[in-house]
């Protein structure tokens, strides 16, 4: 479904991304860890079209999605991802519902239907209640699954999720981390996540590392291992 | 499809009514730029027919007009001026007997004072009205009934056009009707001569009432009072003459001729100036009524300009403001899948529909600058005394409302290319 091939980005002399490569296909959810500044973000930027790489590109159902014009890539961003921040990115002046609904009006082939969709996505991620409440009156959790709702509502083929628990306590955190479990289940997405939370690993199909501009698949059991242990010996 | 369209333009109009205040100020220079071309657009028209009709009279292009030179030996061209200093009796006999000349007509000036007791819209009014006397030849072909303008028991009066102007602004002010020539014509008044000077005792005060009637208007003649027969000038100070010495009972002020062939207009010219007088010729007028026309412009135009470049620097300015502060909006947007085009597209419309409004609201205040400038600029600059300013018709607005939107469109154009051209998903990712 989408392939990344040979991402090499700098910016001046330093060095982002070196000859990254990335299949990603249907019902999947890939982590990338990292540290900050290593280029998890970037990639995710370079995936939705809006940043160009200095070379390699993005296919997406085998089409090069910079051999697009703007306003196909546009359209791909509205269509075929949606996006998921750290910081919820939702517009401040809109209710959750209009939040959510956004996408989709500039989506020509929005249903009719759309206000019973939206209802049955708001069923869906627990939002009953909250939907015509501003952003800056609901809760980080709250806010997030509102995120995700806007991200899902053109019923796209995979998420962009960058940090998407980096602002949330554990207890939330882990609500979302069901949530993106349900969506590749129950709906088919797949998900992208960029992230410093291990607990990410345990739900991932596949996991990669970012490090000096270089993509390193993880080994799972053993990054859940590793990781358990080096829990384990913060608590001792 | 059309569900879509609808959908659009709802959000566009919700968006537009969440930044409209924003948008509102950071615009707001439209509005006196707007102002400032319907004023400058009227004034003008208005400035061009004022120095034409008033200050230079319409003269025809074998006619001359003989007037005294002033103390700083520049030429005179307007009565008002020139009635400080006038035209010697002897040169006025000495131009009469030229044979390059005919049609020679004389402007006087009476040096009474003198007052106007008129009815003035229910009101008695005594105002001062200098009295000025032309030949009745002069109006030949020029007015109704010209040979009617002679001395008799009442007397007929020649008004300046401007006062028919000025009584119609007093009227539209109060909301009575306009009036028309052929309504005032023989409308009544007195007018009051007292020859004797300040300071003579009242038992030894000669004051004279005589009955008058509007006879018409004029704008071929350039004087502020009333214009009576010359006949009745030479005949009052012929009887009346005699009760102070000490004044010269009139004065000639300004000749009007005509050259026989107008070739010969520099040789006659030179001879005149010889006496210490100016001539103008049609070719002078409309020379110094262009050269007058395109300093007004310039300046008009210099102003407009910086006023024009200022705005849209101030505009653009703004709206390179407001792309800073709606940088995480537009990041957004874009990454939930609005194009590039469509950023600015809208970007763009926002600021056409705001410079339509302020294009609308600019040409009404301009026009209610150009009607408060007409009633009061006389008051500021008394030289201008007469100019009425007509404010732009309507059809000004389409125009001014397309300038505007114009204007506030391609200031906000480079704007809008930057919003559309943000490092959008760092941004989305920095600002909560």
């Amino acid at each position: 479904m989408l392939k990344i091939e040979n991402i090499c980005l700098s910016f001046g002399k330093r060095e982002i991304l070196k000859n990254v490569s990335l299949h990603v296909n249907e019902k999947k959810i890939i982590i990338l860890t990292g540290k900050s500044g290593a280029g998890k973000s970037t990639l995710l930027g370079i995936i939705s079209g809006l940043m160009k790489p200095d070379s390699g590109t993005v296919f997406f159902n085998n089409q090069n999605i910079f051999k697009w014009s703007d306003l196909k890539r546009s359209r791909f961003r509205n269509r075929g991802m949606g996006f998921v921040f750290q910081f919820f990115s939702l517009f401040p002046e809109m209710t959750a519902y209009d939040n959510i609904l956004y996408p989709a009006i500039f989506n020509p082939f929005t249903s009719k239907n759309i206000k019973k969709e939206i209802s049955e996505l708001v069923d869906f991620l627990g939002l009953s209640g909250i939907i015509h409440q501003y952003p800056s009156t609901l809760s980080g959790g709250e806010r997030q699954r509102v995120a995700i709702a806007r991200a899902i509502v053109n019923n796209p083929k995979f998420i962009l999720a960058d940090e998407p628990t980096g602002n949330l306590d554990n207890e939330t955190t882990q609500d979302i981390i069901k949530l993106f479990i349900r969506l590749k289940t129950e709906k088919g997405i797949s998900t992208i996540i960029a992230t410093h939370e291990k607990k990410f690993v345990r739900i991932a199909d596949e996991s990669y590392n970012i490090s000096d501009g270089s993509l390193t698949r993880i080994d799972g059991k053993n990054y859940k291992k590793k990781s358990a242990t080096e829990t384990q010996s913060h608590r001792v | 499809m059309i569900r879509y369209l609808i959908r659009n333009i709802k959000f566009f109009i919700k968006d537009l009514t969440k930044n409209i205040a924003r948008a509102l100020i950071s615009s707001f220079g439209i509005l006196f730029l707007m102002a400032f071309l319907v004023l400058y657009l009227s004034m003008r028209q208005s400035v061009k027919q004022f120095i034409s009709e008033k200050l230079f009279g319409s003269l025809s292009i074998n006619e001359i007009t003989i007037s005294p030179r002033t103390g700083s030996g520049r030429d005179v061209i307007s009565t008002a001026a020139s009635a400080e200093n006038t035209i010697r009796p002897w040169a006025v006999q000495k131009i009469r007997a030229m044979k390059e000349l005919t049609s020679v007509y004389t402007l006087t000036k009476l040096n009474y004072e003198s007052k106007l007791n008129v009815d003035m819209l229910g009101k008695i009014k005594t105002p001062h009205a200098p009295v000025f006397g032309m030949d009745t030849g002069f109006f030949s072909g020029k007015i109704p009934r010209w040979e009617q303008f002679r001395n008799r028991k009442v007397l007929p009066v020649i008004a300046p056009k401007i006062s028919l102007k000025l009584l119609n602004n007093y009227a539209a002010v109060r909301g009575l009707p306009q009036f028309t020539e052929n309504m005032l014509t023989g409308y009544p008044g007195e007018i009051q001569i007292r020859t004797t000077g300040y300071g003579t005792a009242k038992s030894d005060e000669k004051k004279y009432i005589i009955q008058a009637e509007l006879h018409s208007f004029t704008g071929d003649v350039d004087f502020y009072g009333i214009l009576l027969p010359n006949e009745f000038i030479y005949d009052f100070v012929k009887i009346h003459g005699g009760d102070n010495k000490g004044v010269e009972g009139f004065s000639y002020i300004k000749i009007f001729a005509k050259i026989k062939d107008a070739k010969i207009l520099p040789e006659i010219t030179k001879k005149i100036s010889e006496m210490n007088l100016s001539v103008e010729s049609q070719s002078d007028v409309s020379r110094k009524m262009n050269q007058a026309l395109d300093v007004i412009d310039g300046l008009f135009l210099l102003i407009g300009m910086v006023i024009l470049i200022l705005t849209i620097l101030a505009i653009f300015n703004s709206y390179l403001i407001i792309v800073q502060n709606r940088s995480y909006g537009f990041s957004l947007k874009r990454v939930i899948g609005v194009s590039k085009f469509r950023i600015v597209f809208n970007f763009i419309i926002e600021a056409g529909l705001i410079g339509a409004l302020y294009g609308v609201i600019g040409f009404y205040a301009g026009v209610y600058l150009t009607k408060y400038l007409s009633i009061n600029i006389s008051t500021w600059i008394p030289v201008l005394q007469g100019l009425i300013i007509e404010p732009a018709g309507n059809d000004m607005l389409f125009k001014a409302v397309m300038i505007s939107i114009i204007i506030s469109s391609s200031a906000a154009f480079i704007p809008a290319v930057f919003a559309s051209n943000m490092n959008l998903f760092k941004a989305v990712k920095k600002v909560g």
